[in-house]
């Protein structure tokens, strides 16, 4: 990859988990969802300090924190694949089931959270700089 | 097949010599521009009417000369004779619903034939249905559910087969404004399908004022389709709002629409929930089964009972497993397309960790949690369609429900070695249970992501009544699923979602 891309790239994964996501903190992820509290992991394999957890209280995010040790279920994909599925261009489950996303941990969790996040990802679309 | 009699537009190229043979089809050849087309047209007979066009590159000549078929001809099925090394995008004209079905050129010597008796099929049954819902023509229709897999469906046969004009509610979505969501339905039937915005879950259907007002003075027949077909239980809440609250709503909007004549409500063959399999599920409304097998069942089991307790004009439809449409393999991707999805999952797991670790070499085989005499009830979406749609044409009686269903369903061990004989599973064994210990890497993703499915992999749906149904739509019973129909529905999907090239090695599946 063109090394600018691929500074790009980093950096908007970086957006993503650093300033896009802690922007929607307190709202509701799934309309309807309130019972859902979990700790979702995701760790991007192609870039450094890539690991951030998610922590979702009754439904809403409550806060991202860098690492992935407190997860229950961790994504393990790329930085290609993250983009695609938080631009709502790519469903996770179909990310998970063509083997781009790998699930560790709680391996069930995870799909579920997969077909859960869906309406998610089409509802709060990634764009950099947004 | 041998009975009918084809028309054949083919457009641009030769007519192959694999179609001489047909000696009771009558077949046309023109240059792809639309003063060609008109004249071939014309010269054509009265019997079913298809057309192949032979894709040569330009994608918005195709798309022009497509959009000029529609307008000359709505209900003629349109396959388009493609090079997919030369268009990998080809999968694309069939997504935005613009032609029913691609003819790989590599097929057009061997399966020409398939793919015409295909379209002629479609052919069959969109004409039949224009015969029948003349009843329409000036109707004003308000579907909820329009941009889902069924909806859509339901949405082009409607517009192709009947001079309905239909208002479709929808809501955004990223970067697809609700209006654009229909864009090439939109196109394709100029001024007859229009998109209001609004969403089921909200009271009201969260429409403008307006727009509510509007409605209720336009519309006479409500299609409510929506619904959430997930079984996940950490859904519930989602499901029970979209299809228990959601149709409370719908009901509480129809209950302000000034006349309507009926409330059309698509429920499911499966809020029988856990009847034993010597149970049937009659033409009727049940009492609430002892257990469900997942909040999906349990929220369309009380929906039904909330519209037919509402006191509007009500027909109820419950289809069984909803597979893809037969012309264009096009589906939802969910329940046995799901299985598929999961033994291709532990196939190439299995395979990823052989190859990460040549010492413990990931066995060939693996065992499969499925009972294989568990018989499955799956139905075409163009077979619901056609039997929901010539159905509502005779107007039931209020109350009325009809099974949509299956006489003869497809055993697991049907669907099973369908997905083996496509994926290149070789080896599998079914077995009634699987322990937690000793389980191969590919068994092991298996167990910990199929549990949502195995209450029905283990055991075969009621017997589902539909007698009532087929007199009503005035078809026989419909045809088995069989395994050449299930391996096009599976390849289909694998090609459209997953962009699997089943002409090549099998090792990139």
């Amino acid at each position: 990859m063109d090394p600018t891309i691929q500074k790009d790239v980093t950096e908007a994964c970086q957006q993503y988990f650093e300033v896009f996501l802690p922007d929607l903190k307190g709202k509701l992820l799934v309309p309807g969802l309130r019972s859902l509290s979990c700790a979702l992991g995701v760790a991007v394999n192609d870039m450094e300090h890539g690991c951030w957890t998610l922590s979702i209280v009754s439904g809403r995010l409550e806060r991202v924190l860098a690492g992935v040790e407190e997860a229950e279920s961790v994504f393990n994909l790329d930085r290609a694949t993250l983009l695609e599925v938080v631009t709502g261009v790519l469903a996770p489950d179909t990310a998970f089931f063509d083997m781009r996303i790998e699930i560790e941990g709680d391996v069930a969790l995870g799909l579920q959270l997969s077909t859960v996040l869906e309406p998610f990802f089409q509802q709060y679309p990634f764009h950099k700089n947004s | 097949m041998s009975a009918r009699v084809l028309n054949l537009l083919w457009v641009g190229g030769g007519v192959p010599n694999s179609l001489e043979w047909a000696v009771d089809s009558h077949i046309v050849a023109c240059a792809p521009d639309s003063v060609a087309m008109a004249s071939a047209l014309d010269t054509l007979g009265k019997g079913l009417l298809l057309c192949v066009i032979v894709l040569d590159g330009n994608r918005e000549r195709c798309k022009k000369l497509l959009r000029y078929l529609h307008e000359a001809r709505p209900m003629m099925p349109i396959g388009v004779l493609i090079s997919r090394e030369e268009h990998p995008d080809a999968l694309a004209l069939l997504n935005e619903r613009v032609i029913d079905r691609i003819i790989p050129r590599a097929t057009m010597e061997t399966a020409l034939w398939e793919h015409i008796a295909a379209l002629a099929t479609h052919a069959e049954i969109l004409t039949q249905l224009h015969g029948r819902l003349h009843g329409l023509n000036g109707a004003n229709l308000f579907v909820t559910g329009g941009t889902g897999f069924l909806g859509q469906h339901f949405l082009r046969y409607v517009l192709r087969c009947s001079g309905a004009r239909v208002d479709v509610l929808t809501r955004s979505r990223a970067g697809e404004p609700f209006d654009q969501r229909l864009a090439d339905l939109q196109g394709a039937f100029p001024g007859r399908i229009h998109c209001v915005e609004g969403d089921i879950r909200e009271p009201g259907l969260g429409l403008s004022a307006e727009d509510a007002e509007a409605l209720r003075q336009r519309v006479d027949t409500i299609w409510h389709l929506a619904a959430i077909t997930k079984f996940e239980p950490i859904l519930r809440d989602v499901i029970v709002q979209t299809n228990l609250e959601g149709t409370r709503h719908v009901v509480a909007f129809a209950h302000t629409v000034k006349n309507l004549s009926c409330f059309h409500h698509v429920s499911t063959a499966y809020v029988a929930g856990n009847q034993d399999d010597t149970g049937s599920l009659p033409e009727t409304a049940i009492p609430e089964p002892a257990s469900f097998k997942n909040p999906y069942e349990e929220s369309k089991y009380h929906a039904e009972q909330w519209v037919v307790a509402s006191g509007l004009p009500v027909v109820v439809y419950r289809p069984s497993i909803i597979m893809g449409e037969r012309v264009s393999g096009l589906s939802d991707g969910q329940t046995v397309y799901n299985v598929a999805k999961m033994l291709r999952l532990a196939r190439l797991t299995g395979k990823r960790r052989a190859s990460r670790n040549a010492d413990a070499a990931e066995p060939t085989s693996f065992r499969v949690v499925v009972a294989p005499s568990a018989a499955k009830n799956l139905m075409p979406v163009d077979e619901v369609l056609s039997r929901m749609l010539r159905i509502s044409a005779t107007n039931p009686a209020s109350g009325s429900f009809f099974n949509l269903t299956h006489g003869q369903p497809t055993t697991m061990t049907d669907i099973i070695a369908v997905i083996a004989s496509l994926l290149d599973i070789s080896e599998y064994e079914a077995v009634d249970t699987l322990d937690g210990e000793d389980l191969s890497a590919a068994e092991s993703i298996l167990q910990r992501i199929s549990s949502v499915f195995k209450p029905y992999m283990l055991k075969s749906d009621p017997t589902f009544d539909s007698a009532g149904a087929s007199r009503q739509a005035g078809l026989n019973h419909p045809h088995a699923v069989d395994r050449a129909q299930l391996r096009f529905f599976l390849q289909s999907f694998f090609e459209q979602h997953f962009g699997l090239d089943f002409e090549s090695s099998p090792v990139s599946r």
